[in-house]
């Protein structure tokens, strides 16, 4: 087969800084030759080999699935394009700042010429620090522009501080577990970063990134403090009435210790906890405290541990977001050592979010085939992205799949040679059920 | 059947499109190169003139609504018409899209596809009128055979102009999904569209019924009616596909297998306008001739296997038979009618 041209799809929210990207890359000296397949708003500016208007049109398949949309305009063109002797090296698909990728990415999957000639490299998303929280607080496409990509860009960092930057990436990651995330100021995003991403490659689909298989805290936050007798913590009113957090010794103020240590307590979010009333005292401990946080402008609880030493907090919130401080008997503060912010699952209400399963030892083939079939019909319009690899019982190789929405593509990988046979998946959607998705894939197991 | 002649090229430019002059004496090819080759059929050895209209490539060639010309529409946005002795002549300049649909009638009408609009050119090449506003970029495009309507397909079904009316409204017949090329029944009765999920829908004008056929194994790329008009065949299977019309009702769904399965499925189709057989191009570059007249089928093998045939048509009379691959390689196929026609009819 003679070789696949690869497609980037560009796509960000209104304002994000588009179109200066693409003129940046277009710019830049590379030598290859690039066709623009551009939205019909585009403003390219440039002296481009072929820049193409495309009117995003969008129709329904007929199979009965409300979610397979197809660009049929992008299999027009680019079936145009390839009748040419002088291929493009790559084409570049730039969406508007409204547009839900899903269309652009079911194109790849639905139509057979398209993808014996085209190969889907991956949706880069950009977004611009400063108005993109406001953008995932109101727009659903702004959300499925998240979901759908393979890299993010957060473009303008420099018109906001850290703390607004920390806040931003951690809540991209909770929607997006797959994704790559990239920071720049003036959309100067080198080309390496934008191009030849491999979303879409089985091969690569699962080059796991260390944060892929990182828990999903019910805590946001976790500091270390060093006690000596009792501490005062002090809230204001925040965006939750109550807060659970928990009080633990730990063996060091670094990163790494609070990583462990949150390992060792974060089971205990998923009890009851203790309700405490402003006033009362948290010790350390197994329990989980549930603070009251209602009907007073500021409440106070004691911190209270009977060895001196370094004790780590974990709390559902982040002491940002009531204001909070630690404070001495003498009224001195208390600086927190190391903290850390956890993945939140919960802070904006975001119904898009990605969930990761593992499942160690083998699956039964028929059995994940019939849940599949059962998942994909039932929750297809929901499920944005998944991307998989399977140790299916008998099979000495890998199996890797992706897809998007109801379809999906597999092939078998590399063997697993002495490797621990386990299988992991990414689901990527709208109010996914994490406790069903693992159910299903437990009822797979092989017996 | 080793009576017919052949004359093969190799050019350096997949072919984009392939078809003889209404007057049956030239053949044109158009490529992925920008240029559109001619070549007569009535002269002996005569060799291939090169005519080139753009950089990118020609994305469309059919016969001119006059004899003895071609119109060619390339992704220079121009539509062209080309002669095979004068050479290239712009028609127009489209300011929305890609003239990549286009057809004529020899009364004297072009119909090009410009985004979702359609214009109408007269033979001296004025606008007649513009065909506005269809739901969606116009995937295909069709006369009847009096050229009184045009059918346009776009998404979720068809726009039916009736021209000599003047009427600002077409008829809409609607069917969800994508529908890409179409074409007529000889006796206008019915419309056929090949749809982006791999079926056809057919439109029964007279009875005013619709049904989906197929599905094929692959999206339908190629639709032709047999000579007496009673089968509409297509690419996209493993065998010719066929469907009866014999009875002047719908046919059943399920295609009729025509010819041997191959390995390899077929891109292309196109039935011989006198006799009842057609040629098939497999996308190995396989070429075989399958008559449709006798039982079983037969099939002749007339071509080495090589890439994908990316286009095929007959001379009007039905002793040539003109294509090409996606490689390049050029084919002029002069038949012996005696022989096709005992393939088309003996056992």
């Amino acid at each position: 087969m003679t070789q696949r041209v690869p497609v980037t799809v560009l796509t960000g929210f209104l304002g994000s800084g588009k179109t200066t990207l693409l003129n940046r890359i277009l710019t830049e000296n590379h030598g290859q030759r690039i066709a623009v397949i551009e939205n019909e708003f585009g403003e390219i500016g440039v002296d481009q080999e072929l820049v193409i208007n495309a009117d995003e049109e969008i129709f329904e398949m007929n199979n009965g699935c409300i979610c397979c949309t197809v660009r049929g305009d992008l299999i027009r063109i680019l079936g145009n394009l390839i009748k040419r002797r002088d291929k493009f090296d790559r084409i570049l698909v730039e969406t508007t700042g409204l547009a839900d990728p899903g269309p652009v990415a079911q194109t790849f999957f639905v139509d057979d010429e398209t993808r014996e000639s085209f190969d889907l490299d991956g949706v880069v998303t950009l977004v611009d620090a400063k108005h993109a929280e406001l953008h995932l607080d109101t727009s659903e496409e702004a959300a499925s522009q998240i979901a759908f990509a393979d890299v993010i860009i957060i473009n303008k960092i420099d018109l906001v501080d850290t703390d607004a930057l920390d806040a931003l990436k951690r809540r991209l990651r909770s929607m997006n577990l797959m994704a790559r995330i990239e920071q720049v100021e003036m959309a100067d995003a080198p080309m390496e970063q934008v191009l030849n991403v491999g979303g879409f490659d089985l091969d690569r689909a699962l080059e796991l990134k260390p944060s892929f298989l990182e828990p999903e805290y019910a805590f946001e936050w976790g500091g270390v403090l060093r006690l000596d007798g009792k501490a005062k913590f002090r809230l204001q009113n925040g965006p939750d009435p109550v807060m659970s957090a928990v009080l633990e010794p730990i063996r060091a103020a670094t990163t790494e210790a609070l990583m462990e240590t949150a390992e060792r307590v974060y089971t205990r979010f998923s009890a009851p906890g203790e309700v405490l009333q402003p006033g009362a005292t948290m010790s350390p401990g197994e329990t989980l405290w549930t603070l009251t946080l209602t009907d007073a402008d500021q409440y106070e609880y004691t911190l209270e541990a009977d060895q001196p030493g370094l004790y780590a907090l974990f709390t559902e919130h982040t002491p940002e977001e009531f204001d909070a401080g630690f404070y001495g008997d003498s009224g001195a503060d208390i600086d927190v050592a190391t903290e850390h912010f956890f993945n939140p699952e919960h802070t904006h209400d975001d119904t898009v979010g990605s969930i990761a399963l593992e499942l160690e030892g083998d699956i039964d083939g028929t059995a994940l085939n019939a849940w599949m079939g059962q998942l994909l019909q039932t929750r297809g319009p929901d499920i944005f992205r998944m991307k998989g690899i399977l140790a299916i019982a008998g099979e000495e190789r890998r199996f890797v799949f992706q897809g998007v929405h109801m379809l999906f593509d597999g092939q078998p990988g590399n063997a697993w040679g002495d490797q621990p046979r386990a299988s992991r998946l990414v689901f990527i959607g709208r109010n996914l059920d994490e406790a069903e998705l693992a159910q299903g894939l437990r009822n797979c197991r092989a017996r | 059947m080793s009576d017919y002649g052949l004359d093969s090229w190799t050019v350096n430019a997949p072919l984009t499109g392939v078809c003889v002059e209404r007057g049956g004496q030239f053949a044109a090819f158009a490529g992925g190169d920008g240029c559109v080759r001619t070549v007569s059929l009535v002269e002996p050895e005569s060799s291939l003139s090169v005519w080139p209209l753009t950089e990118g490539a020609v994305l469309a060639l059919t016969p001119d609504c006059q004899e003895g010309g071609f119109l060619c529409g390339a992704d220079d946005s121009t539509l062209y018409q080309v002669h095979p002795n004068d050479g290239p002549r712009e028609l127009a300049l489209l300011t929305r899209s890609w003239p990549d649909q286009l057809v004529s009638h020899p009364c004297g009408l072009r119909a090009v596809s410009d985004g979702p609009e359609v214009r109408l050119l007269d033979a001296e090449g004025r606008l007649v009128t513009v065909l506005a506003e269809h739901p969606s970029t116009v995937a295909g495009l069709a006369f009847d055979d009096g050229g009184r309507r045009l059918a346009v397909s776009h998404y979720n079904g068809v726009s039916l102009w009736t021209l000599d009316r003047r009427s600002r409204e077409p008829q809409r017949l609607c069917h969800r999904g994508s529908h890409l090329d179409l074409t007529w029944s000889r006796n206008g009765r019915f419309l056929v569209t090949a749809t982006q999920e791999k079926t056809l829908h057919v439109w029964d004008l007279a009875a005013g019924q619709d049904a989906t056929l197929g599905p094929c194994i692959n999206k339908v790329k190629a639709l032709s009616w047999s000579a007496d008009g009673s089968w509409l065949l297509a690419s996209g299977a493993d065998t010719v596909s066929g469907w009866s019309f014999s009875n002047g009702r719908l046919p059943a769904a399920a295609p009729h297998m025509l010819g041997r399965y191959s390995e390899h499925l077929i891109g292309n189709v196109s039935a011989n306008p006198s006799l009842a057989l057609a040629a098939a191009g497999y996308n190995d570059g396989g070429l075989e001739l399958v008559s449709l007249a006798v039982q079983p089928q037969r099939r002749r093998l007339v071509s080495a296997p090589g890439s994908p045939i990316a286009g095929l048509a007959w001379s009007p009379n039905g002793d040539h038979l003109l294509g090409g691959d996606k490689d390049g390689r050029l084919f002029a196929y002069r038949f012996d009618t005696d022989s096709l026609a005992r393939l088309a009819c003996t056992d």
